[in-house]
């Protein structure tokens, strides 16, 4: 299907060129082409196709080389990176990026473990689709403890495009009605298990204060006429999904936003096709080409449009502005505030609690569920009453293993082999999620001297843990152990790990929104404050990091600049 | 190795053995292609692509010892040694295979000069009344890794449950489930857990 739009050379000038073909890549296209924009998308690296590029999926374990392990070579050659993920298998390797050619260094004693997607649809493919709004305690938390800027919107400024995108890419979830999780536009809920109803009666019988709530995922539980017109299916509950889903029953680039923006005729897309730099004219203050490097050949080219939208991913698209270099703007596109490369964030995941339960032997379920219960933040609410500040929500999931339950034990022969057809007992597990604080010394820059493959200046990523991120990791770690308790778990098991930031695969922040142009580097429109036809809406864009899954945010903030930047392009103001 | 670093090292060849848990799915299974396996499993135990064939005799033997054959078929009858090969030879970090098989050896030796003839070799009961020894750090095996056998035992059944024989005779194998349902009872999936994505 997208093999016509597909381009190499081209001398149009477009009316925007989005960067990127990710979250918010495709949905500034799908925005942009559907308001009547010519638009050509820039990908990096190859195009993968909708169901017939998924070429991982549907293999049983037997049928993959190394029974689905990884083999150790690629891992130490190319993946050196990309195998710390959870969702890094043989059958989803194709669509993580290879580490040795995209390289990046880390500033001494730190550690930062930046996980890629390089292909059509980017990370899309392969996220966790966890989708939760932001409330208004999370667009202002920054004024509660005075690290970073005021974010310049409130939850009613961008509650509209929640719901825009939510109907779009279909959200399964429960309407709870909580403050700090507000409700979505939902489809069917996945079912809680027998252990998950228990220990929501539980919390509700103990707690005034805390709630147990389905968790919120970018998957068809009960697609609508709407969707199987896109093509799209129920979710099978396979749990396969980041080997791509040719049913189409969560959301990616390929499954829901990239149809659409074909469907208008309006969209090119430019694959294999390396960023190295937005072109700034001094003459008309505009940015009006992008410098490419061919993914394959190496040979440059370049591609001119009336405005450029950047979707590259957080640190990715950060790299572009700070090589794009003019006389204007010595340190970097738009930098005028210095602020670019600054405030870099991930998401504080280091702390959980896994326990057991009794009982409930013959309870059991059907299908691998894509979300699991969680406990919406109740701490810190407007302002600080903890040893920290900001906070956090538990995320939980109960199951019963199969198999690996019994490996720790002296048993052998045929009675072991006869226990392993039952599953095990019941595990509940919480892990937090926390919101890790914006500082300026958190930042990446790009090397001196070393360059990746194409030539382009390597990023050297600055990142580590701040003292209030430790504290809430202690906070966290009890809060899992109380909530197990007081469910009931027995043999409750408390970890923090040393993780550096990375790995919850939530970078964000480095070219912030803001009020004010001296200290960000976008307006409330992702726009830039110093250049009025260059955008920014992937996570670079982000002022703090709340304690949710940022993507659904990332979507609504695409979708809301893409529509002011088209309307103020057809009334001739952009 | 301390004791601290051997239990390092156990927590990190079992993290890496069961990393990934997930279901899966498989149109090549239901399209029933499986002649290249049962050609495999056809032709007379050989040397691997990191065992010797000694090696991969004791292992064959041992892996049985731990899954034998009983209404389904036993570990060695689904190539159980010949999947650890694989994992040994191109899967698992290097150091750590090399660990594992010297131990492997150790446990061999040991058990010859205890019983008098090699592991394959023994009367089932031997060879039980061996694996209850290691597996309980008993003599002759007192001075063995202490993590050998969970090792082994952790090899051979994943291996073995992540074959077809025991991903969907022993366990229920269920690649489209349909959707979640998180009523479901135990008893109407015959008492069985569902397969997993073991490795």
């Amino acid at each position: 299907m997208i093999d016509p739009f597909l381009i190499k050379k081209s001398s149009t000038t477009y009316d925007a060129i989005v960067v990127g073909s990710g979250i918010a890549g495709g949905w500034v296209a799908k925005e942009l082409c559907e308001k009547g924009l010519n638009v050509l998308m820039i990908e990096r690296g190859r195009p993968v196709k909708h169901q017939q590029d998924y070429i991982g999926e549907g293999k049983a374990q037997w049928d993959m080389p190394h029974r689905g392990r990884v083999a150790q070579q690629l891992i130490n050659d190319d993946h050196f990176v990309a195998r710390k993920c959870y969702a890094f298998t043989d059958a989803t390797k194709h669509f993580f990026a290879n580490d040795r050619e995209a390289a990046y260094q880390t500033a001494e004693g730190t550690h930062f473990d930046w996980i890629r997607g390089h292909q059509l649809g980017g990370r899309s493919l392969i996220w966790h689709r966890q989708s939760f709004r932001w409330s208004d305690y999370d667009f202002q938390e920054n004024l509660i403890d005075g690290e970073g800027v005021d974010w310049p919107i409130r939850y009613k400024d961008i509650a509209p495009w929640y719901s825009h995108v939510e109907k779009f890419i279909g959200i399964s979830g429960n309407k709870d009605n909580i403050a700090t999780l507000p409700d979505s536009e939902f489809l069917p809920p996945f079912e809680m298990n027998a252990l998950e109803r228990h220990a929501q009666k539980q919390i509700a019988q103990k707690y005034k204060d805390r709630v147990l709530v389905q968790g919120r995922c970018a998957h068809l539980t009960e697609p609508t006429q709407f969707f199987l017109d896109q093509g799209r299916n129920k979710c099978m509950a396979r749990n396969q999904c980041q080997r791509g889903c040719s049913f189409g029953a969560y959301f990616s680039t390929q499954s829901s936003t990239l149809p659409a923006a074909i469907k208008t005729g309006n969209l090119h897309i430019a694959c294999h096709s390396v960023v190295h730099s937005v072109e700034y004219n001094n003459k008309t203050g505009r940015v009006d080409r992008v410098n490419v490097i061919d993914e394959q050949t190496l040979e440059t080219r370049e591609y001119k449009a009336n405005m450029v939208f950047l979707c590259a991913s957080t640190i990715s698209t950060t790299q572009i502005m700070l090589n794009s270099i003019s006389d204007a703007f010595p340190t970097g596109l738009a930098n005028s505030s210095g602020a670019l490369g600054h405030y870099l964030m991930d998401h504080i995941y280091n702390s959980s609690a896994t326990g057991t339960f009794e009982g409930f032997e013959d309870d059991y379920y059907r299908g691998q569920r894509p979300t699991g219960p969680c406990v919406p933040r109740w701490v810190n609410l407007g302002k600080q009453k903890e040893k920290h500040s900001r906070g956090y929500f538990l995320r939980g999931n109960s199951l019963r293993e199969s198999v690996s339950y019994g490996l720790n034990d002296a048993s052998f022969g045929a009675d072991f082999k006869a226990a392993m057809r039952k599953p095990g007992p019941w595990k509940f597990r919480f892990g937090a999620s926390g919101e890790m604080q914006p500082k300026y010394e958190n930042h990446i820059r790009l090397h001196p001297e070393l360059k990746d493959k194409w030539g382009i200046p390597q990023v050297v990523i600055d990142a580590r843990w701040g003292k209030n991120d430790l504290l809430m990791m202690e906070a966290m770690a009890d809060a899992c152990v109380e909530m197990l308790e007081a469910v009931g778990a027995v043999d409750i098991h408390r970890q923090i790990t040393d993780a550096p930031p990375g790995l919850a695969i939530h970078e964000m922040g480095t070219a912030r929104m803001g009020r004010d142009a001296n200290s960000s580097v976008l307006n409330a429109w992702n726009q830039a404050h110093d250049i009025p036809n260059l955008f920014v809406t992937d996570g670079a864009c982000m002022t703090s990091s709340a304690h949710q899954n940022p993507s659904l945010t990332y979507m609504a903030l695409s979708a809301r600049a893409a529509n002011f930047a088209a309307d103020k392009y057809r009334r001739g103001e952009l | 190795m301390t004791n601290e670093l051997q239990s390092a090292s156990r927590r990190a060849f079992l993290t890496s053995l069961t990393a990934g848990c997930a279901t899966l799915l498989s149109p090549g299974l239901l399209a029933g292609d499986f002649q290249h396996i049962k050609r495999r499993l056809a032709a007379p135990l050989q040397a691997g692509q990191i065992l010797t064939l000694a090696q991969m005799k004791a292992l064959a033997a041992i892996a049985d010892v731990i899954i034998p054959k009983t209404d389904t078929a036993s570990a060695s009858e689904v190539d159980v040694q010949g999947v650890i090969d694989d994992q040994l030879a191109n899967a698992i970090d290097a150091a750590e295979a090399k660990h594992f098989i010297d131990v492997l050896d150790r446990f061999c030796l040991l058990t010859k000069a205890d019983q008098g003839d090699a592991f394959e070799n023994l009367s089932s009961a031997k060879q039980n009344t061996c694996m209850a020894a290691l597996a309980k750090a008993k003599a002759p095996y007192k001075d063995l890794d202490s993590h050998f056998f969970t090792q082994l035992k952790s090899l051979v059944a994943l291996s073995y449950y992540s074959s077809e024989e025991g991903g969907t005779r022993e366990l229920v194998y269920d690649p489209i489930p349909g959707g979640y349902k998180g009523h479901f009872k135990l008893s109407e999936n015959n008492n069985r857990a569902f397969s997993m994505f073991y490795f």
